[in-house]
C-alpha cells in the first residue's frame, strides 16, 4: 500500500483556482509505475481532507494561495504548522466546517492513524474569481516547476521507492544530460538488491529493462564452445556442441548492462549474473523509448551512451575471442 | 459615521465581509453581507453539451457537489422530456439522503452546535468541533467521524465517485444496486436513524434544557417574520429530492404553490446600490427593503423555512420532533397547521429534524423492494428544447436552468444556489442581530461579534457555491473607524 498521498486542491474550472489540481496530475504523470504514492484530487478542505489523509504515513498538500505579498506564480513550501499561522491556503479550510488544524486535531485525539508529516505546496493565484479552464500566464508557467519540487519532495519521503534525479546525476553514464532528462530517468527506475549468483536475464530472453550498477559485480556471459574439449568427437558422439558460460564483460559501479532493452528485437544478446551480492537501478525501457519519440535529443543523447555500452561489449568479445586464436 | 467590519478572513483580500456602520452615537445604523461572486459560469457552460452539466456544476462548490450533480440531472430529465423510471427516483433519493446525512450532521456538529454546546461567549478558539469533543466526550467525535465515513461510502457506491459523483443521466442513473450492496445501505441507514436520534437527545440535554439558550432562541434579535419556502410532497410534507415549491406568509397561510419550472414568475432579483449581490425576492409581493412583515417580499430558504412551508414530516419519527419543536417554541395550530416559527436559532433545531428524516428517509428507500430492479434508465426520444431542475439542498432550494438548441448544445443557463435564496435574510438577520448586541457608546467584545456571527451562522451559508471557500473558522476582524476614518478600536481572532 502506499505510503505517502498527494492531493492537488481546488477547482480546475475557476482559472487558477485548480492550479493545485493540475500541479498533482503533473506529478501523477511523472511519477514511476512502482513508487508508494498515492495521488488524489479535493475540493474542499477541513474533514473531509482530513479524511482522505487518514492511513497515509505522509502527505503533500498542492494548493492555490491568495494574499497580500503572494506573487502570482511564486511557489511556496510550508510545514502545516506553518500553514496554521498563515491561512493563505485557498482550499485546506472548508467553511462548512472546520480548518485543517482543528480537523486533524479532532482526527488525533479519535486516534486515527494520521500523517506525522504534512507538507504544503501554495502557489501564488491572480484569478480564482472567473470561471474557465484556462490559467493565467504566470500561474499556468508555475506548474511544472511546482510539480518538480512535488518530486523532489517524493525523492526524499520515498528514498527506497523512489530513486532521485540526484543519485543518478552522480554517475557519469549520464553526463550531458539536462536535468529534465535525468528527472525523466529517475521516474523510469526502481531499485533492486539481489544476491549473489542471481540472473536478471539469460542469452535471448526478452528484455523490457536495463540496468546500472550500484554495488557489486555483475557478470556479462555469453555461451561459447567449451575449448576444453574436443568438437568434432563430441559431436560425433553426443550430436551436441559442448558449450560453457564465459564471463566477457563485467559492469561494475557506474556501468549499464541489458542494452538490448532499448533496441528492437529487445532480446538479451548476453546473459547477466551477479557475481557477488548487488544493487542496481533498474530502467523501465518501453516508458523511456515512447520519451525518446517525443523528445529526440533525450533519444539521441542516450542511444549515444548505449551504443558506447555496446562498442565496450565488442571490444570484450574480441578480446575473448583471441583466446580461441590462440588454441 | 463609524464603520465597524467583520471580516470573515483577515489575510485574504476580496472575500466575504460582513460591515456594520455606527451612526454618531455608536448604535448600529445598518449592516450590510458583502461577498464577491464567482463569474461567467453562464458563459462557461454555453456551447458545451448540456449533458455534461451533472459533472461541471459540480465544480461550481465543494461542499455540496452533491446537491449540483441532482439539480443537474433533474434539470437534464425535463431538458430532455424524459421521464425516469421509478427504481431511478428512489436510487437517487436515496443517495440524496445520505448526502444530507453528512452534510446536516457536519454543520451541527462542526458549525452551529459549538455555540450552544460551548457558550456563545467561549473563547473561539473552544468553539469548534474539538471543543465539543473535550467538553461531551471523544465518544461524540467517533459518532461523527464515523457518520462521515459510512454515509461517504454510500454516496460513494451509488454516485460513482467519492468526491464529484457522476452517475446521474437524463432519465436515468447509471448503475443499479446489488441486494448485497441494498443490505449494506440499509445498515448503514439504521445506524443513521440510532444516530440522528442521538443528536436530537443532545440538542435537548444540551440547548433545550438551558433556560438561558432557550430565552435566546426566542429573543427578538434573532426573530424574523418572513415569508418561508421549501419543497413539498403531494401531501405537502418535506422533501429534498422532488416535489412542488410551497411558499407560507409570515401568518402560515400558504401563498403559493408552484412547480419548480414557474420559478421566474415567483421569484424575483433586486441590486441595490451598496451591494453587487443580487437579492431575490418574491416578485408578487414586492420589493420593500430588508424589512420582514406581510408586506415584504423577503423569504428565506432554510431547514427551519421547509419545516415551517410543509404541513409536516413524511416519517414517524421526525414528525414526532417536528411537532415537538412547534408546540415548545410557541407556535399554536391554526386551521390544522403549526403556525410558523420565525426564531433564526431554532434553524439547528430544524436541521436536525431533517436529519432524522434523510435518515429515515433512507431507511424506507433501502427496504424498498424495487430498489434493486436493474432497469435503471429510460430511453430517450425527444429533442432537447428546455429543462428546470430543483432539489432542496441544505442550504436552501436549488434551481438549474438551461436551455439548449435542437442539438442539445446550451445556449442559456441560469442557477439559483440555495445560498442565494438568503441574502437578503442574512442580510437582515446580521443588522438585527447586531442592534441588539451593540449598544451606542459601548466597547464591542468577542462575545457580541459572535452573537452577531451565530446570526449569519445558522444559515449555514455557503459561500464556496455562491463564490468561493472561506477558512472554515470565519475568523473575525472587526475594525471600528470613526468619522475621520481612523481605526479606534480593533478586535481580531484567527
Amino acid at each position: 500500500m502506499a505510503r505517502t498521498l498527494v492531493v492537488g486542491l481546488g477547482n480546475p474550472v475557476l482559472t487558477d483556482d485548480g492550479v493545485g489540481v493540475r500541479v498533482a496530475a503533473a506529478v501523477r504523470a511523472a511519477l514511476p509505475a512502482n513508487a508508494l504514492v498515492d495521488v488524489a484530487e479535493a475540493s474542499v478542505g477541513g474533514l473531509r481532507l482530513m479524511e482522505m489523509l487518514v492511513g497515509y504515513e505522509r502527505a503533500i498538500l498542492v494548493d492555490a494561495f491568495m494574499g497580500a505579498g503572494i506573487a502570482p506564480g511564486s511557489v511556496q513550501r510550508l510545514t502545516v504548522e506553518e500553514l496554521a499561522e498563515m491561512r493563505a491556503a485557498q482550499h485546506t479550510a472548508s467553511a462548512h466546517d472546520a480548518d485543517l488544524t482543528t480537523a486533524l486535531d479532532l482526527g488525533r485525539r479519535m486516534g486515527l492513524p494520521l500523517p506525522a508529516e504534512i507538507i504544503i505546496y501554495g502557489i501564488g493565484a491572480a484569478n480564482v474569481v472567473d470561471f474557465g479552464e484556462e490559467m493565467t500566464p504566470a500561474v499556468a508557467a508555475a506548474v511544472p516547476r511546482a510539480a518538480t519540487a512535488v518530486l523532489q519532495e517524493l525523492y526524499r519521503l520515498e528514498e527506497g521507492s523512489m530513486i532521485s534525479p540526484e543519485l543518478l546525476r552522480r554517475y557519469p553514464f549520464f553526463a550531458g544530460l539536462s536535468y529534465d532528462h535525468i528527472v525523466a530517468l529517475a521516474n523510469a527506475a526502481e531499485e533492486m538488491a539481489v544476491d549473489s549468483g542471481h540472473y536478471f536475464f539469460r542469452e535471448g530472453d526478452e528484455l523490457t529493462r536495463f540496468y546500472l550498477t550500484i554495488e557489486g559485480a555483475i557478470g556479462i556471459l555469453n555461451e561459447l564452445p567449451d575449448q576444453a574439449v574436443d568438437h568434432k568427437l563430441a559431436e560425433q558422439l553426443t550430436g551436441q556442441v559442448r558449450t560453457r558460460e564465459v564471463v566477457v564483460s563485467t559492469a561494475g559501479p557506474g556501468d549499464v548492462f541489458g542494452w538490448s532493452g532499448l533496441l528492437a528485437p529487445h532480446r538479451a544478446a548476453s546473459s547477466a549474473k551477479a557475481l557477488a551480492p548487488a544493487r542496481v537501478i533498474a530502467f523501465d525501457c518501453p516508458r523511456l523509448l515512447s520519451q525518446f519519440e517525443e523528445d529526440c535529443r533525450f533519444g539521441y543523447l542516450m542511444m549515444q551512451k548505449i551504443a558506447q555500452v555496446i562498442r565496450e561489449r565488442l571490444r570484450d568479445m574480441r578480446i575473448e575471442s583471441l583466446a580461441f586464436v590462440s588454441k | 459615521m463609524k464603520r465597524v467590519t467583520i471580516d470573515p478572513i483577515t489575510r485574504l483580500e476580496g472575500h466575504g465581509k460582513i460591515e456594520i456602520f455606527l451612526d454618531d452615537s455608536g448604535a448600529v445604523a445598518n449592516a450590510y453581507l458583502q461577498i464577491p461572486e464567482l463569474r461567467g459560469f453562464e458563459r462557461f457552460c454555453v456551447g458545451r453539451p448540456a449533458e455534461e452539466m451533472p459533472r461541471i456544476t459540480n465544480r461550481i462548490c465543494g461542499v455540496c457537489p452533491e446537491a449540483h450533480h441532482m439539480a443537474a440531472t433533474k434539470a437534464l430529465d425535463a431538458l430532455f422530456h424524459v421521464e425516469p423510471p421509478s427504481v431511478t427516483k428512489k436510487l437517487r433519493e436515496l443517495f440524496y439522503s445520505a448526502f444530507y446525512v453528512t452534510d446536516h450532521t457536519t454543520h451541527f456538529y462542526a458549525l452551529g452546535g459549538p455555540d450552544f454546546v460551548l457558550g456563545p461567549d467561549a473563547p473561539p478558539a473552544q468553539r469548534n468541533i474539538l471543543g465539543v469533543v473535550h467538553k461531551v466526550g471523544l465518544e461524540i467525535g467517533a459518532q461523527v467521524i464515523d457518520a462521515r465515513r459510512r454515509n461517504h461510502h454510500v454516496i460513494q457506491m451509488l454516485g460513482g465517485r467519492g468526491v464529484h459523483p457522476v452517475a446521474g443521466l437524463p432519465g436515468g442513473w447509471s448503475k443499479a444496486i446489488t441486494a448485497e450492496e441494498r443490505a449494506e445501505i440499509e445498515a448503514i441507514a439504521r445506524q443513521n436513524v440510532d444516530f440522528a436520534l442521538f443528536s436530537l437527545k443532545l440538542f435537548e440535554d444540551v440547548v433545550l434544557s438551558n433556560q438561558a439558550y432557550v430565552d435566546l432562541i426566542l429573543s427578538e434579535g434573532y426573530t424574523h417574520r418572513m415569508y418561508s419556502m421549501g419543497t413539498v410532497d403531494a401531501n405537502n410534507r418535506v422533501n429534498f429530492y422532488d416535489g412542488m415549491i410551497r411558499v407560507v406568509d409570515p401568518e402560515g397561510k400558504e401563498f403559493v404553490k408552484y412547480h419548480p419550472r414557474d420559478y421566474a414568475q415567483h421569484i424575483a432579483e433586486r441590486v441595490e446600490p451598496w451591494s453587487y449581490l443580487k437579492f431575490p425576492y418574491l416578485r408578487n409581493v414586492g420589493w420593500k427593503g430588508l424589512v420582514d412583515g406581510k408586506d415584504s417580499g423577503l423569504y428565506s430558504a432554510t431547514p427551519l423555512s421547509r419545516l415551517n412551508a410543509a404541513d409536516g414530516m413524511a416519517t414517524p419519527k421526525a414528525q414526532e420532533f417536528y411537532e415537538k419543536l412547534y408546540t415548545t417554541l410557541g407556535s399554536r395550530k391554526v386551521n390544522g397547521r403549526f403556525q410558523p416559527v420565525h426564531h433564526q436559532l431554532a434553524t439547528h433545531w430544524a436541521r436536525l429534524i431533517e436529519l432524522c428524516f434523510a435518515a429515515e428517509r433512507m431507511l424506507e428507500l433501502a427496504l424498498d423492494p424495487e430498489i434493486t430492479d436493474p432497469n435503471v434508465r429510460a430511453p430517450i426520444t425527444e429533442k432537447p428544447t428546455e429543462g428546470v431542475g430543483s432539489v432542496e439542498a441544505p442550504r436552501g432550494t436549488l434551481t438549474h436552468h438551461y436551455v439548449t438548441d435542437e442539438n442539445g448544445i446550451l445556449t442559456k443557463v441560469n442557477l439559483v444556489v440555495g445560498t442565494t435564496n438568503n441574502y437578503a435574510p442574512i442580510a437582515l438577520s446580521i443588522k438585527k442581530a447586531a442592534q441588539t448586541v451593540i449598544q451606542a457608546g459601548q466597547a464591542i467584545s468577542e462575545g457580541m461579534l459572535n452573537r452577531i456571527e451565530m446570526a449569519f451562522r445558522s444559515y449555514d451559508p455557503c459561500m464556496s457555491c455562491a463564490t468561493h471557500a472561506l477558512p472554515g473558522q470565519m475568523p473575525l476582524e472587526v475594525v471600528i473607524y470613526d468619522a475621520a476614518g481612523q481605526v479606534v478600536q480593533q478586535i481580531s481572532r484567527t
